[in-house]
């Protein structure tokens, strides 16, 4: 059982395997249609050939006939299989809808009509000439006219021989039985010209004889056999006889007449003889034979009548298969001429269809945007023609192609490396374009494409977007948040763009919260410049002026006046000295000289610094954790931030004792992979939120008695020193509440690691 | 696909019938029977003459073709030992033709025979009254000298073949086609064989078979 179901599942896959080959071959094999009009030219000369060999009397290719009938049926059957064959690889592709297949089924079609219409209409026109003329040729008339001939004829040659006979029987008479039968016969022979005498006994033994040389003798034979039996009982015996020439042509046999007759013993007898047959009894000495050839007239004439007849029944016997043969080689003819149009047909639709289906093939490689040209036809027809300008086409197309390529690229080339950020908006409201700057400066990446505009866009930006659809083109400064909750400047440009499906609206904006604030602080420090010249001025003069008021009034006044004086010079060289340093700062802030950068240890400057607030011992914690931590900076500005952000810390901390109880302010360093971090922590109250969007601008104080400054410059030298500050409130663990959880702020510096010198150097730079 | 394979082997199915039916329409009542042959030893027993005897009798179609053109009668014969190892040795083989034609004229028929295929009515022509005479000729078939009794060794097999048939390349062109026609023009005896064990010298042959 096992066994034969392996054979079934082996039997299954060979059959599969041989039907699949079979059908690629069908499907692609291009012998197929090579095979099929040699097989077309060759069986239409072969049908031309054997039909010329049956219709001739050749006979060396008549006895072939057969062979060539098989053969040619063989091919019928070969060129059917083939038609059959293309027939179904047409209708395989059909199935498929390959292109062109439809076009090719057309062209297949018209042609095989042509070839089969004329065809048959031929072919039933002769075949119905064929048996018709073949059948009006054999009738009765001509049958019966030529057994009339034949009968006359015979008739003729019958009266001869009778004539023959008489003579036969008057020489028989005549004989001289006491005479040599030699002599008699010669004397017969002369007495009736031109026959041939004979005498024989009852065994037909020769007596005597005389012929004429032209009958070569042929004659001198004595009848036996039957013949001579019917001789003896009978007393005469007369015949025709038809002798071939000795050429041996069947159509040139002489005939010659024979009449015998019992010469009697005795001249009596004769009588009887000649009125009753002749008697056993009658006693014969010998028997006189007399032979005669036809006269030639007759004889031709007669000749020609018997083979005409032959001829004529053996053309009615054969008719049938002539009908047959004629009707079998028409037939294969019509089939050969028939199934090799249809077969040319097809080819011809191919090798027709074949450059249209290249074109076709290049079109659509065009639209997957493969520009290769199509390999040219040799010639100069239309297609070869239509295939130039093709290729014409294409390279066109891909030369424009190329260059839209190229200056796309270029475009793009030209949107990354902007600095100032470029968005598209169309008509549905959703991206369509943004570049890298853009998504840098709005903090979003390239999924934003195709997505809604309203969702994607800041409510601020799209806000603008939406106030300003009407204007073509507009221009405003915003200031928006960023996803890190900074606020930041924007200048914003939009300008209507005009696209095919509708209106888009195409934005650019910059970034301009550095140039804002450059142009701030230098605002500033242009007015603290000149404030400080302008109010320093006087100072000196008030104070010198209250210094000498005190000096010359100090004697003269007593008691309470002294005092009033006293307290009011005091107060004016305080508030004056007060004004001074104030106007020193501003100062320092209007002319903050370059940093002189050079390597240093931050732990080692944060741990000077720390040195000068040993009165505050308690408060202040120091964790200087960074192990790396050389850096680049200016020894004396970085001590003048460290002693602002302490300060700042402190005042914080110690104006919200109220509420922690105690003042703590955290001083720590750290290695972090952007740099060495330096963040100041107190456990004040913070910064609203008002105050954190202005931390850095010049004369912005949330205490009393601040200029505002400190932290503006604190800003300023971090700019300078390349590294980036952040100040940030510390929230309070869980609680949700904004107001009681803030339970103080940090502020961040991180310094660019310096990687640049060696060790030792450093070292020795510190102080 | 299916299609053209179903109507393939339809076509060749009809095909084979065709020849089929063909082949076997040859076997009717009359025709070429062989009933015997025979190798016998000459007056002398210095040579072997074979004898064959054939029942002759044309069909219809063909005794009425006769009148009108010639037939050809063609006896094939071959003499071999077999041998189990080799091929066939072959001792002697020939053919015999005769020549049946009649004369309207004369209404008589004439059978003339010869050893080569060139055959025409000769001086050999034997002349009949009726066809079923002439067709007598054939009945017993003699031909002296076959092979030399020198030839045959002793205790050996030997084989006779014997064929007679109408020899229809000699027809007119239309009684040549039967494989479309239908009519049977082929007569054929088919091959008679006659297998002996060639004894000692002169005695008569001892047929081991005969058919």
């Amino acid at each position: 059982m096992r066994v034969k179901s392996i054979f079934n599942v082996l039997r299954h896959w060979l059959l599969q395997s041989i039907f699949n080959v079979l059908r690629h071959w069908l499907l692609h094999s291009p012998l197929l249609g090579r095979v099929a009009l040699m097989m077309a030219i060759f069986g239409a000369l072969f049908a031309v050939f054997s039909l010329a060999a049956a219709a001739g009397n050749n006979r060396a290719w008549t006895q072939y006939y057969n062979v060539l009938l098989w053969l040619n049926v063989g091919m019928i059957i070969s060129l059917l299989v083939l038609v059959l064959a293309l027939l179904g690889r047409l209708l395989l592709r059909l199935k498929k809808a390959r292109f062109g297949a439809q076009l090719t089924l057309k062209f297949a079609g018209s042609f095989a009509l042509l070839g089969i219409l004329p065809g048959v209409l031929v072919y039933c026109v002769s075949a119905l000439f064929l048996s018709q003329s073949i059948d009006s040729w054999f009738n009765v008339k001509v049958d019966a006219a030529l057994e009339a001939g034949l009968e006359l004829s015979r008739t003729a040659i019958n009266a001869q021989l009778q004539t023959l006979t008489q003579k036969t029987r008057t020489a028989a008479i005549t004989v001289n039985r006491e005479a040599s039968m030699g002599a008699e016969s010669q004397r017969i022979r002369a007495q009736f010209g031109d026959v041939d005498v004979l005498f024989f006994d009852a065994d037909a033994k020769v007596l005597a004889s005389t012929g004429s040389q032209s009958s070569r003798g042929l004659l001198t034979d004595s009848p036996t056999g039957e013949d001579l039996k019917i001789l003896k009982r009978t007393g005469v015996f007369s015949q025709i006889e038809s002798i071939p020439n000795a050429e041996g042509n069947n159509a040139t046999e002489r005939l010659s007449l024979r009449a015998v007759v019992l010469v009697p013993k005795t001249a009596e007898t004769i009588q009887t003889i000649q009125v009753a047959p002749p008697v056993q009894s009658v006693q014969a000495i010998a028997y006189l034979q007399l032979s005669q050839a036809v006269s030639p007239q007759i004889s031709k004439l007669a000749q020609a009548v018997a083979q005409g007849s032959k001829d004529y029944e053996s053309l009615a016997i054969g008719r049938t298969g002539l009908r047959k043969i004629y009707g079998a080689t028409l037939t294969i003819t019509m089939l050969l001429a028939v199934l090799a149009a249809v077969a040319t047909g097809f080819v011809l639709a191919d090798t027709m269809t074949a450059p249209l289906l290249r074109l076709a093939r290049g079109t659509q490689a065009v639209a997957a945007g493969d520009f290769s040209p199509l390999r040219e036809p040799t010639g100069k027809d239309d297609l070869a023609v239509l295939t130039r300008s093709f290729n014409r086409m294409l390279n066109e197309l891909g030369t424009a192609r190329g260059a839209l390529t190229q200056s796309n690229a270029y475009l793009e080339q030209v949107l990354t490396s902007l600095s100032t950020g470029v968005l598209v908006i169309d008509a549905k409201q959703t991206l369509r374009s943004i570049n890298p700057s853009a998504q840098s400066i709005l903090g979003m990446d390239v999924s934003v494409l195709n997505a809604p505009a309203a969702k994607q866009l800041p409510i601020a930006v799209w806000q603008a977007v939406v106030d300003k659809t009407r204007q073509t083109s507009w221009q405003m400064q915003l200031e928006v948040n960023r996803p890190s909750g900074e606020l930041q400047t924007l200048l914003l440009r939009g300008a209507s763009l005009t696209q095919s499906d509708g209106d888009g609206l195409l934005l650019v904006f910059d970034d301009v919260s550095d140039v804002m604030l450059a142009q701030k602080a230098q605002a500033w420090s242009e007015v603290a410049r000149r404030l400080a010249h302008e109010i320093k001025n006087p100072l000196t003069p008030i104070q010198l002026s209250a210094e000498r008021l005190m000096a010359k009034l100090a004697d003269k006044l007593s008691g309470t006046d002294a005092e009033l004086l006293k307290r009011g010079t005091g107060t004016i060289v305080a508030q004056v000295t007060a004004l001074k340093n104030m106007v020193d700062e501003f100062r320092q802030y209007a002319r903050l000289p370059q940093a002189q950068l050079a390597p240093l240890r931050l732990n080692a400057v944060v741990a000077e610094v720390l040195a000068l607030y040993g009165n505050h011992q308690g408060k202040i914690t120091t964790v200087l954790d960074a192990e790396h931590d050389y850096i680049l900076a200016d020894a004396d500005q970085l001590r003048q931030v460290l002693h602002n952000l302490l300060g700042n810390a402190l005042d914080a901390a110690s104006l919200n004792l109220a509420c922690t109880g105690a003042a703590n302010v955290v001083v720590s360093s750290q290695d972090t992979p952007h740099g060495v971090l330096l963040y100041i922590r107190d456990n004040g109250s913070g910064f609203s939120s008002d105050s954190l969007a202005k931390l850095f601008e010049p004369y912005h104080t949330t205490k009393t008695q601040g200029t505002g400054l400190g932290l503006a410059i604190v800003h300023r030298i971090v700019q300078d020193h390349r590294a980036t500050i952040r100040v940030k409130n510390i929230p309070a663990g869980k609680t949700t509440d904004l107001n009681v959880d803030i339970i103080g702020a940090q502020v961040e510096i991180v310094f660019p690691r310096y990687a640049g010198a060696g060790q030792d150097e450093v070292q020795a730079l510190l102080i | 696909m299916h299609y053209c394979v179903k109507w393939l082997s339809f076509t060749l199915c009809a095909l084979w019938l065709c020849v089929v039916h063909a082949q076997t329409s040859t076997t009717g009542g009359t025709g070429i029977v062989g009933t015997s042959v025979r190798l016998m030893p000459n007056a002398t027993g210095s040579e072997w003459d074979l004898q064959a005897d054939f029942n002759v009798e044309l069909p219809a179609r063909v005794a009425e073709l006769a009148r009108s053109t010639p037939l050809y009668f063609v006896l094939d014969w071959r003499m071999a030992r077999p041998r189990w190892y080799w091929r066939d040795e072959r001792l002697a083989q020939g053919q015999l033709y005769w020549r049946l034609s009649h004369n309207p004229l004369t209404q008589q028929w004439r059978m003339s025979s010869a050893n080569s295929a060139a055959i025409s009515d000769g001086r050999f022509a034997i002349t009949h009254a009726s066809l079923k005479e002439a067709l007598n000729s054939l009945r017993r078939i003699r031909r002296d000298g076959l092979v030399q009794s020198g030839e045959l060794q002793a205790n050996q097999k030997y084989e006779l073949r014997v064929r007679l048939r109408l020899d229809t390349t000699q027809l007119p062109k239309p009684f040549q086609i039967n494989a479309i026609t239908n009519d049977d023009w082929a007569l054929d005896s088919g091959v008679l064989e006659h297998v002996f064990v060639a004894a000692a010298p002169v005695s008569a042959m001892v047929p081991v078979m005969s058919k």
